[in-house]
């Protein structure tokens, strides 16, 4: 279990998160989202041991996350791994084997074949997109009980996420790897984050379950005769509305069926419920954040 | 434990193509300069079979002052060097994400680094050592090898001092520049601040005594003055030496001083925020006091020699590097302080000279 309990943390000066309280169950995998600049790499470095919080802590089964035995188990990997010009694969493979014995040399190769990747090129060789490929393949041949990835899917093709995907799915089954991860490809994290953690505000705004959570809001979209006032909707709790004449997409944080009645006094000529995805609850939180 | 000697190897073994190089420069000159050593030795025979060089009586063992000098500006130049070569990369916010979350702790991590730049250190200046004496070898008669010997062990702890020194200022910064900036600055400012209080108090040091209470490397290049140079003779009684504090300064002070600068290195680097690396360096070790006590010695020297215009360009040269320096006018009350208690130091010596 990963217990994030930071108080306050400083960069330059300025203050970038606080009263944070995140707890990660073991064998789950946890999308970070948040707007840009929200201070989500800052918290991945709070909790790989890179920053220490300025007020607060962080804790692996209770024991803190700056105690190097703390750290065998768990993996990090930043936005911008570090490289040579001059490294190849293997020789990063090799510093990562100095610190992390227990790398899985066969799994690492078969990723890298996987991904299509020579270990013997040099890593200024290769793409963005390749780079990534690489460090995920090493963090996963690492088999780490907690695996933190910032950005994950930054620089991938749609094909290669879906591969990354299979394989950080298969990481968690095999090892009962707890997974956090930061991104904005939101429709990606969907298909496999259990639960998620929004950053807004320098806080976690919400966190929990993606499926509860999906379930708070439910979206309509409607079509009257003539243009209504926004007023009429008053008595719902509207968490995000879109008027454009006689149509109004109305995003309601409640019950379904309480909401669809509500709405059916109105006397729209047409309504119907759309499915939210993730980005749209993503949207509809940070934007009822900052209301 | 495991892990650190397993990244120790690791770091070696990424590091030795350096090593190699360094010590093959170090050959290349160790060999030049016994190659002359040997032509003169020669050519001296030639004219007489009792000669004597540098005023030493007829007979006496030579004492090799001015040939060993070079070892000086290896280490002066080597222990400036390594460190930084060892230590810049704790400066870059890229390595510190990945080397911060590896399993293995900072001082582990800053220890392997350094042990294994004065290892370099050690290797090339051993190997040349060694290789010197060997190539002397033609003119061993001559040479007192009791001397040359005692040079090496104490040169070699003057080093690990030297070392020590600008490990430590390069690390409290947060970017190469400025560590590399402060570790030489810090070579100089003992010695000038020294320099100037003698000058107000009306030049009771003598300036050998002043360069060897200093050490630092660089201002020992030439070997006239070097610390090292004079720290052989406690070796050899004979030879005798001219500072009755040698003995103390080389075996106690130096030692003690090592130990507390690596102390307060680990401490500092233990404490360092990953967050800081590449930003300004905020250490007081740093610009914070250097740039206030140099502008105030530049202003004291150039009242003392010359027409105050050079104090008035000093102040707007320190002034505009401080604002730099610092992103701001705006000072803090550290700075303040700072900045006050040298120009009253410096105001009270002008006046008082």
């Amino acid at each position: 279990m990963i217990s994030v309990n930071i108080n306050s943390h400083y960069l330059g000066g300025n203050l970038i998160l606080e009263d944070i309280d995140l707890r990660i169950p073991d064998g789950k995998v946890l999308g970070l989202v948040g707007t840009n600049g929200s201070g989500k790499s800052t918290l991945l470095r709070l909790m790989s041991g890179v920053y220490v919080p300025d007020s607060g802590s962080v804790l692996y089964d209770g024991k803190e996350a700056t105690l190097p035995e703390v750290r065998e188990n768990v993996f990090f990997l930043p936005d911008d791994p570090f490289f040579a010009g001059q490294t190849t694969g293997k020789g990063i493979f090799e510093t990562y084997r100095t610190f992390y014995p227990g790398i899985d040399r066969e799994l690492y190769r078969r990723l890298l074949e996987r991904f299509k990747l020579d270990e013997n090129a040099h890593q200024r060789n290769f793409s963005k997109g390749m780079r990534r490929q690489f460090y995920i393949a090493l963090a996963l041949s690492a088999r780490p009980k907690y695996l933190l990835l910032d950005e994950a899917f930054d620089g991938l093709d749609a094909f290669t996420k879906k591969t990354v995907i299979e394989e950080i799915n298969r990481a968690v089954e095999e090892n009962d790897s707890t997974v956090v991860i930061s991104s904005h490809a939101l429709a990606e994290l969907e298909t496999f984050c259990d639960l998620y953690a929004l950053i807004d505000n320098r806080t976690v705004s919400s966190q929990g379950s993606l499926e509860e959570h999906a379930a708070k809001y439910c979206r309509f979209r409607l079509a009257f005769t003539e243009a209504p006032n926004e007023l009429a909707f008053s008595n719902l709790n509207v968490r995000d509305i879109e008027m454009k004449g006689k149509f109004v997409t109305v995003t309601v944080e409640g019950n379904a069926e309480s909401a669809y009645a509500e709405l059916l006094k109105l006397n729209p000529a047409v309504i119907e419920q759309e499915a939210l995805t993730f980005e749209d609850i993503f949207i509809t939180d940070v934007k009822g954040g900052r209301k | 434990m495991k892990t650190t000697l397993r990244y120790f190897k690791h770091h070696a073994k990424d590091t030795l193509i350096r090593a190699a190089i360094i010590t093959f420069i170090c050959l290349v000159i160790v060999t030049m300069v016994a190659q002359g050593v040997n032509e003169t030795y020669t050519r001296q025979k030639e004219y007489s079979e009792n000669w004597y060089v540098y005023g030493y009586p007829e007979g006496y063992t030579w004492s090799l002052n001015p040939q060993i000098g070079f070892f000086v500006a290896f280490s002066a130049i080597l222990t400036t060097l390594l460190p930084m070569l060892e230590l810049s990369c704790f400066n870059s916010r890229k390595y510190l994400d990945s080397a911060f979350s590896f399993p293995i702790s900072r001082i582990s991590l800053i220890s392997v680094n350094l042990l294994n730049g004065f290892l370099q250190f050690l290797a090339a200046y051993t190997l040349s050592f060694i290789w010197y004496t060997i190539a002397l070898l033609p003119c061993a008669d001559k040479i007192n090898y009791l001397a040359l010997w005692s040079f090496f062990f104490i040169s070699l702890l003057c080093s690990l001092f030297y070392y020590s020194v600008n490990a430590f200022f390069f690390s409290v910064c947060n970017s190469t520049v400025d560590g590399f900036l402060t570790a030489v600055a810090w070579q100089f400012i003992i010695a000038l601040v020294l320099f100037t209080l003698d000058d107000m108090i009306g030049g009771s040091f003598e300036e050998e005594t002043i360069l060897t209470i200093l050490w630092m490397p660089l201002v020992h290049i030439s070997d006239y003055f070097t610390t090292i140079s004079k720290g052989r003779r406690i070796a050899i009684p004979d030879l005798g030496t001219d500072n009755p504090y040698a003995m103390t300064i080389y075996l106690i002070v130096i030692p003690i001083l090592t130990v507390l600068f690596v102390a307060g290195m680990l401490y500092f680097f233990n404490k360092k925020r990953a967050e800081s690396a590449g930003e300004i360096s905020n250490t007081p070790f740093s610009y914070k006091v250097l740039l206030p006590v140099c502008t105030g010695l530049l202003i004291y020297w150039a009242f003392e020699s010359e027409p105050a215009i050079l104090s008035i360009f000093a102040l707007i040269f320190s002034t505009v590097g401080y604002i730099i320096y610092r992103r701001t006018v705006k000072l803090k009350i550290f700075d303040i302080v700072v900045i006050s208690a040298c120009f009253v130091c410096f105001i009270m010596g002008l006046l008082g000279g």
